[in-house]
């Protein structure tokens, strides 16, 4: 495998001729080997970019998986695993649905899929008739088992409870070890995810926000907290991305890390500066301005 | 790293490797398919074999009663008939197949390995059937020597068993990609915008019709006219017609999907078109090898003499002293639902003619060198000469049948035994039976007569002769 595991240039992708582009002159190149998190607001473009990138569907632009063509080289295909939380396989028992996959994917471990069905105590029925969190664990364990070079997850846990959900983390990243392979995970609980995340992607409105390592994210933002005058006096920085003013304090988040001169500087005038959480940056880099709501109280 | 075109570029062609790949992905998919549907196999084949086997065993019940026993029983074609509308009912996502749309693969590896999951399913449930047939076939060799029920011979023919079987597969296939194209234009152009435009085609051609009424049926007679012309080859020409339209709509739709590659659509449709085709070879097999050999006989009884010389028919001749006849009477055995189980000779489908001696011979009826004692009567019996492998169909009939009187009733009367006929999915074959007493299956309508030829000068009550013109003067009561 090349250094990178998928490689989009100029990628726009419309429903419609006239319509929003779903995903709007994307170029991005993702790393092979690595856990990276697609995070994005809803309707911001991820489930397209993952099935574009899965082969599912046709979009403008050029597009390489693994170093092919993945809508014709089949190949390439089976090495890539798309999987969401809801697949159209739920009239199925959970057997015949590991069996489908243990059929479609060269690489499936059935013995591995097997060991966690049992850790899992998913029962052997309709997948109909399971509860949201055992469908999202049954289609998360097929896709692990599956064992693909390039393993899309579309907002795998939802669902399922929190104790399941850091065992399934484990599970994920344990086996990540053991076979190394590309993880592109799309969810809206970045909080939790963030610590199995070795990479992240940002997306808006079908457009790349940014693409970093995590550490790099963490040092993305920082907050700077003090009274209404002190924050006030910054707000004209470029790097100021959100602010916000309340009767008991202020705060601005801008970009840089805690050591960057503008940090250091709001340090010196007694502002409190500290780091955006991964989920927070992504709140700032996406959210509306407070102004903006405020129309939503005027008479 | 090299970027593969992800907008259409149909200028290069896949790699040997990634056909080879293809090809895997699509055998894959194929199983995936087999196992999504095995509950539907599973359901097809109980259902066909239940009710094969009560179908068999209505027919063992009802062939002690003689005056309701059928031919063959008849199970053949209720598996492949049960399995053809299971899958044409869960045939409307074949050109999506969403079910395995996350699953590796791409429109033309789903839509082909969905078809060949879909004609494995038509084989399997056409083996199925055969099975089915072929232990009804055996029930009955183990019915006649038991003697259970009595039949006289049992007439199957392994090619033509195949080739029937193959060719109800067939149509099944061509069913299915009916079907296939009825709901590609629904997921092309949606329900609506198809009823519509159905619905005006409808009505344009109605108003057409009915303001056209004499040309389009000057048309249609020309049609006719032209495929009697041709034959029995007309069926396969229909067939034809039928491939290059439904080939001219698949080539549409796979047109107008846009979400298809080039290389997708080819596969496609060579893949619809390929299992639509095998259609022709067998159809061709069976006009050329048929089990039943020679025309049914269709001469009228001016011509008979001449078709007996000619070998166009079967026949017996039996001259028997009856004394003085009575017209009455004869009329009276005509009528008499006694000696035919409850139904008059009409209604059994065999057709009677009582004939005098010299009408009989003006019209051909009997040998022109015929000499009639006084009191004696002529009876001739002719049935269809068809073969069924080298065999005549007809032939234990025509031995069987025998006309007696009896304390001064005519009777006609045969052995009590079946024929078999292999009548598989009832194509191209017959059902013959011959049974008891004046009693003839409505098979036999039309391929057998007897004619019963009597002196006028023997009938006592000439009254009741009655001119029907032309050649002949026949008593028909």
């Amino acid at each position: 495998m090349g250094e990178y595991a998928i490689t989009v240039k100029d990628m726009t992708k419309r429903y419609r001729k006239k319509g929003q582009p779903a995903i709007d002159d994307l170029t991005l190149s993702l790393h092979s080997n690595q856990i990276i998190g697609l995070i994005g607001t809803n309707g911001s473009g991820k489930t397209t970019f993952m099935k574009i990138c899965a082969g599912e569907l046709s979009a403008a632009g050029e597009l390489s998986v693994l170093g092919g063509d993945v809508t014709r080289n089949m190949g390439i295909r089976t090495e890539v695993l798309y999987s969401t939380y809801a697949l159209p396989l739920e009239n199925y028992k959970v057997s015949r649905i590991v069996n489908i996959y243990d059929t479609a994917y060269p690489n499936f471990d059935r013995e591995f899929a097997d060991k966690l069905l049992k850790l899992f105590q998913i029962p052997d029925r309709e997948a109909k008739g399971l509860s949201q969190g055992t469908k999202s664990m049954l289609f998360l364990i097929c896709a692990l088992a599956a064992r693909a070079k390039v393993t899309m997850l579309d907002e795998p846990f939802i669902g399922i409870d929190i104790k399941k959900r850091k065992r399934a983390y484990e599970i994920l990243l344990r086996d990540y070890m053991e076979y190394p392979r590309t993880f592109l995970i799309s969810s809206h609980n970045l909080k939790e995810l963030e610590h199995l995340l070795s990479e992240m992607v940002l997306i808006e409105d079908g457009k790349l926000i940014f693409y970093k390592d995590m550490d790099e994210v963490r040092q993305m933002l920082f907050r700077a907290d003090g009274a209404n005058e002190a924050v006030g006096m910054y707000l004209d920085r470029q790097d100021v991305i959100y602010h916000s003013f309340g009767e008991l304090g202020s705060f601005l988040i801008a970009r840089g890390n805690m050591d960057c001169p503008m940090a250091k500087e709001l340090k010196r005038e007694g502002l409190k500066i500290s780091n955006v959480s991964p989920e927070d940056a992504v709140v700032y880099l996406t959210a509306n301005r407070e102004e903006d709501l405020e129309c939503l109280w005027e008479n | 790293m090299s970027m593969g075109e992800l907008v259409l570029n149909n200028n290069v062609k896949p790699k040997k490797k990634d056909m080879e790949a293809f090809w895997e992905n699509v055998i894959r998919l194929y199983k995936v398919n087999l196992q999504l549907r095995k509950k539907l196999v599973i359901y097809t084949v109980i259902a066909g074999i239940v009710l094969s086997f009560l179908s068999c065993i209505f027919w063992i019940l009802s062939s002690k009663d003689i005056y309701s026993a059928d031919g063959f029983p008849n199970v053949g074609g209720v598996v492949i008939f049960i399995a053809i509308l299971a899958i044409v009912c869960t045939e409307q996502n074949i050109f999506d197949n969403d079910e395995i749309s996350m699953l590796p693969g791409n429109v033309a590896s789903r839509v082909l390995s969905r078809i060949m999951c879909d004609l494995s399913m038509i084989i399997q449930a056409a083996i199925c059937d055969a099975a089915i047939h072929l232990a009804s076939l055996i029930i009955c060799f183990v019915l006649k020597n038991l003697g259970v029920v009595n039949i006289a011979a049992i007439m199957f023919d392994w090619k033509g068993f195949l080739c029937k079987l193959v060719y109800a597969a067939a149509l099944c296939v061509a069913v299915y990609m009916l079907f296939a194209i009825i709901y590609g234009l629904l997921a092309r152009f949606g329900i609506i915008r198809v009823l519509i435009v159905t619905g005006v085609l409808i009505v344009t051609v109605s108003i057409y019709v009915s303001a056209n009424t004499s040309r389009v049926k000057a048309i249609l007679s020309d049609i006719s006219g032209f495929l009697s012309k041709i034959g029995a080859y007309n069926n396969i020409l229909l067939v034809l017609a039928v491939i290059i339209v439904m080939s001219a709509f698949v080539w549409l739709i796979s047109k107008s999907v846009h979400e298809w590659k080039k290389e997708d659509k080819r596969y496609i449709i060579v893949g619809l078109l390929i299992a639509y085709y095998i259609i022709i070879p067998v159809t061709l097999f069976l006009y050329w090898f048929p089990a039943i050999t020679d025309d049914m006989y269709d001469g009228s009884g001016y011509t008979l003499e001449k078709d007996i010389k000619e070998g166009k028919v079967l026949y017996k001749d039996d001259i028997i002293s009856v004394g003085k006849v009575s017209a009455a009477e004869l009329n009276k055995s005509y009528t008499n639902t006694k000696q035919i189980g409850g139904e008059t000779l009409e209604d059994m489908g065999m057709s009677i003619y009582f004939c005098e001696y010299n009408d009989a011979k003006r019209g051909g009826l009997i040998p022109a060198d015929t000499i009639l004692a006084d009191g004696q009567m002529y009876i001739r019996t002719i049935a269809s000469n068809e073969k069924y492998n080298d065999k005549y169909i007809y032939q234990n009939f025509i031995d069987s049948v025998k006309f007696t009187i009896d304390n001064g009733e005519y009777n006609l009367s045969y052995d009590k035994k079946i024929v078999l006929v292999d009548n598989y999915m009832g194509i191209f074959d017959i059902i013959v039976m011959g049974d008891d007493q004046p009693y003839f299956s409505y098979d036999l309508s039309g391929y057998s007569t007897t004619y019963i030829v009597y002196r006028a000068n023997d009938i006592k009550d000439k009254d009741n002769l009655m001119d029907i013109g032309g050649d002949l003067r026949m008593y028909l009561p």
